[in-house]
């Protein structure tokens, strides 16, 4: 077991607020490296200890060609792309049924792009009329009053839409905004052929408002008199992954980086750190999820990419990752029940659940988005288990993939998920579902998602020789005039 | 195992280093010198070819033989049949065609050309059908324009070119262009002449000078294999330059006397001189891709090549331009580097800009990638060559302001990719057989002083009077 191992890693130590995480991070410091070479070293090693002893660190992530199954598991979440597709508009569905999408899908559905490429279940061809035609979207959609991309659109006509669905402006997310971010990073990297178009869409935003000076994301959301507010948006785990979006593009994140506000509880024998903010206004719930930890594994391997980045910020997210990891595999190896949690949409009402490992200081609670307990609601998340699966090659992955196979629907995508209650599929099928699956699948076959290798480029180039001040474009010049928001930590009573 | 622990640790340490360190840029180091891509096909380019090639599986009709520019669009023009015929060649060197096929391909254009309906009896007309094979205006209506001396020039060089690596078919691409009238082509100065009917009126035939720094030199090329004299096309002067990122781009300083000459700077007449003539003069049977006995082609052409990748360093916009079709109105344009003086000026055939239709050019692309190997031609390769259509062809480009695909498929771009291909495979296109010629044991006895052939012997005493209203 590495928890013993003597350590030198201590750089991590001053970033951490709490002394739990201190010691722990010292730990998963080592974990992280193990990461890198495990599927090197430890594979054939790799033993069956399920049930038996506590999984440790050295699990190692999935890794190599991908079988046929495996392929046809990817064919199957591309097959929601051809069935959703707007021709017109080149958007796909947020969900079967429903029309609309946020920023945070079509970043997932640039990623389904890639990695559908990536696994092979997509033509080059298909994939640059596609990237085309969403690119060109992007290039083209209306931008709310703050310059940003909305909160919601609608994919068959491409406009901006009210949370209810009426044309109309209903703030923005950071969080989305900055997964788009992070996968139009990937793509103007990678597609040389795209990279001027996705540069050309994002000197188009508007940052002053999503960043401040220190590089905190924020958000806005309508209030009740039509007027927006803007917030702090982002919770652990979720803030740093989207933060990391900005980052990419040369934006100063640091304080988005930081793991503030975090504090541990210990669930069926394993540690877990969350976000001990109240909920606020807007309502943010903190919930731990499988994403929360995960996505950053996936698409950067827990690696802090920013050029400046320190390596501590990195760790900490893999240690957050491992031990949603464990909390899970716990609840399955003692209490015999499938686990894999996240946010998914729903074949009932309410149609949209937040399943956590915790969430409002409850262990395992399953919330509607305003934070209402609906606990025979939970699921066990496709998405969630193949994000599981990809990073964590253990028993307890391969038992929830099995559980899971046969869920899929035959005119495309793959559904929800299986009620933890009674067994049965929830049926509802969801854009960001398909888009982890093919992620989880990208990362067996190909490694990380994100290819650190950088290009000058249009984006660059236009930056050095032109200044767009009311953009706050470029970030050096114009990122420590955004306003911070007034420091809200004093004034708010301590848990 | 402390031995296993040790390489372990060294190996940690190592990923440590190699996962934390910046992101590391990918460089794009300018080129140096011109160094053409040589070499057998890979597979990914022998894909390419025959994704090319799918053009001419669909779009030949079986009973002329003919193709029309573009799918659903039967005219076409003399520059088009030299693709057609470069095409055709270069399927068949690249093991696309057996040797039967490219037979009957060429067999049933050269028995079309040898009895094709000419412009007054004179010469090939601007346009023709490719369902019929008859003379037609760019509508496909039936009719003659008039011709253009720099498709001929073209055609020339390509229809030598089959005749030297194709000697059988010599007898026939001979008796083709015995059939031209040469007397109001080319002047005793040796400029070449286009003619047109002005306004389309049948009793006002305008003649003029026609073709401008970069294509005259290209297209007189051609006419000089045949024995003209082209010294005033030939010669570069006079010219001037335009420094754009710091390289002295060369463009034809004479005034634009009408729309037949504009003066665009675009890289498809450098690139099809680089590939066809290796920037050699006619005659040279040097094949060595790295010498060049035309040096200031050779120099204009990189220049030309630099000027793009300087702007690519310089704003990070991919840039390969050149003429081509456009998937919407006007449907032609010319992507230049320099147009009437303005850099990277797209303008349609009136001169009219038209910014918005700038196109990353995939034929141009591809040809700067063939002759300039550099890193900023690997990344012109990577951003074009997905830009097909499955079965039917090469997109024309992406354009640039929008990042849309420009969906025009042409039967000239798709020809001009086939023999950059077959440059990269076999070197210089236009090799020669050393073998005397029909052309050449007709005229040592004969002159046909009608048609002023053969052109060494009537050339010196023609005067070709511009007419323009």
């Amino acid at each position: 077991m590495l928890h013993g191992g003597p350590t030198k890693r201590t750089g991590g130590a001053k970033d951490m607020t709490f002394t739990i995480f201190m010691r722990k991070s010292i730990l998963f410091g080592l974990a992280l490296v193990v990461l890198q070479v495990s599927c090197h070293y430890h594979a054939q090693n790799h033993s069956p200890r399920f049930v038996s002893e506590p999984a440790t660190m050295d699990i190692p992530v999935r890794h190599g060609p991908l079988l046929e199954s495996e392929l046809l598991t990817a064919s199957r979440a591309w097959a929601y792309f051809d069935r959703t597709l707007f021709p017109e508009t080149g958007l796909p569905q947020g969900a079967v049924g429903s029309d609309t999408v946020t920023m945070w899908d079509i970043g997932s559905y640039l990623a389904a792009l890639v990695a559908a490429k990536r696994v092979g279940v997509l033509d080059e061809v298909t994939f640059d009329r596609r990237m085309t035609s969403v690119i060109y979207w992007l290039n083209t959609m209306q931008l709310n009053d703050y310059g940003l991309p909305n909160k919601f659109y609608n994919a068959r006509t491409g406009e901006m839409i009210r949370g209810d669905g009426q044309p109309g402006q209903a703030g923005f997310s950071a969080l989305d905004i900055g997964r788009l971010l992070i996968w139009l990073r990937i793509i103007r990297n990678e597609f040389i052929t795209h990279a001027t178009p996705v540069d050309k869409a994002v000197l188009r935003f508007n940052f002053r408002h999503v960043l401040d000076s220190d590089g905190l994301i924020h958000g806005a959301s309508p209030v009740s008199d039509g007027t927006m507010t803007l917030y702090r948006e982002g919770r652990l785990g979720m803030r740093q992954y989207a933060a990391t979006g900005f980052g990419l593009w040369g934006f100063n994140v640091d304080k988005s980086m930081e793991m503030d506000h975090v504090s541990a509880v210990t669930i069926l024998g394993q540690w877990l750190p969350f976000d001990n903010r109240p909920k606020g206004n807007p309502v943010q719930l903190g919930a731990v999820t499988t994403r929360t930890g995960m996505l950053a594994g996936l698409e950067f391997g827990f690696v802090d990419f920013r050029n400046d980045a320190s390596a501590p910020l990195s760790s900490s997210m893999r240690e957050l990752a491992d031990a949603i990891y464990l909390v899970q595999e716990a609840r399955f190896s003692q209490q015999g029940k499938l686990t894999a949690r996240d946010p998914h949409v729903m074949d009932r009402s309410p149609y949209y659940l937040i399943d956590s490992l915790y969430a409002q200081g409850v262990p395992f609670a399953s919330l509607d988005g305003s934070g209402n307990p609906i606990p025979e609601a939970a699921v066990v998340s496709t998405k969630a288990a193949y994000t599981l699966w990809a990073l964590y090659d253990s028993p307890f992955t391969d038992a929830l993939i099995n559980a899971l196979a046969p869920i899929y629907d035959q005119y495309g995508g793959w559904f929800a998920g299986i009620y933890e209650e009674d067994g049965t599929v929830n049926r509802a099928i969801s854009l960001d579902c398909n888009a982890i699956i093919l992620e989880a699948l990208a990362f067996k076959a190909t490694g990380i998602l994100y290819h650190p290798v950088e290009r000058t480029g249009f984006w660059e180039k236009t930056l050095e020789n032109e200044n767009f001040e009311e953009l706050g474009l470029p970030p050096v010049i114009y990122q420590k005039e955004f306003q911070p928001l007034l420091e809200q930590d004093k004034a708010r009573p301590t848990p | 195992m402390i031995k296993t622990h040790g390489i372990l640790a060294v190996l940690l340490i190592t990923m440590i280093l190699a996962v934390n360190s910046p992101a590391p840029c990918a460089p794009i180091e300018p080129a140096r010198k011109q160094i053409p891509r040589q070499g057998p096909l890979t597979p990914q380019e022998q894909q390419w070819a025959e994704i090319a090639w799918s053009y001419f599986l669909n779009n030949v009709n079986p009973e002329t033989g003919l193709a029309g520019a573009q799918p659903n669009y039967a005219p076409f023009t003399m520059w088009d049949l030299s693709a057609h015929i470069a095409a055709i060649i270069s399927a068949h060197q690249l093991n696309l065609i057996d040797k039967k096929e490219f037979d009957s391909r060429i067999r049933k254009i050269l028995k079309w050309f040898t009895s094709m309906g000419l412009f007054r009896g004179d010469l090939p007309n601007q346009f023709y059908s490719a369902d019929n094979g008859r003379m037609v205006d760019w509508a496909n209506e039936p009719g003659e324009l008039g011709w253009s001396a720099l498709d001929l020039g073209r055609l020339l060089t390509w229809l030598k070119i089959l005749k030297e690596r194709h000697p059988a078919y010599g007898e026939l691409v001979d008796k083709g262009i015995m059939r031209w009238n040469w007397s109001k082509l080319l002047d005793r100065d040796g400029s070449m002449f286009g003619a047109s009917y002005y306004q389309r009126d049948k009793n006002n035939l305008i003649h003029y000078a026609e073709g401008r720094l970069g294509y005259e030199e290209y297209a007189a090329r051609g006419f000089l294999l045949w024995g003209a004299n082209t010294d005033a096309a030939s010669a570069v002067d006079p010219y001037s330059t335009i420094t754009v990122y710091g390289f002295p781009v060369p463009f034809d300083a004479r005034e634009p006397e009408n729309l037949h000459a504009p003066n665009f700077v675009v890289s498809e007449s450098y690139v099809l001189d680089g590939i066809e003539h290796n920037w050699d003069l006619p005659g040279d049977t040097n094949t060595n891709v790295n010498t060049h006995s035309d040096p200031i082609q050779a120099e204009f052409a990189w220049r030309i090549y630099k000027a793009q990748e300087a702007r690519f360093l310089n704003t990070g916009i991919l840039t390969a331009r050149t003429e081509d079709a456009v998937d919407k109105p006007p449907y032609f344009v010319y992507g230049t580097i320099l147009g009437y003086g303005t850099p990277w000026a797209t303008l349609s055939h009136e001169g009219k800009p038209m910014p918005e239709l700038a196109c990353l050019n995939t034929k141009a692309a591809l040809g700067l990638w063939v002759l300039f190997k550099s890193d900023y031609t690997d990344l012109l390769a990577e951003a074009v060559t997905a830009l097909y259509e499955p079965e039917k062809g090469f997109y024309v480009g992406r354009f640039e302001e929008t990042g849309v695909l420009n969906k025009a498929i042409t039967l000239n771009g798709n020809g001009v990719i086939m023999e950059i291909l077959l440059y990269k495979a076999t070197g210089k296109l236009l090799t020669y057989s050393g073998q005397a010629s029909h052309w050449d044991k007709f005229f040592e006895q004969n002159t046909l002083p009608r048609k002023a052939l053969p052109p060494w012997k009537y050339q010196p005493f023609i005067t070709i009077h511009k007419f323009d209203p």
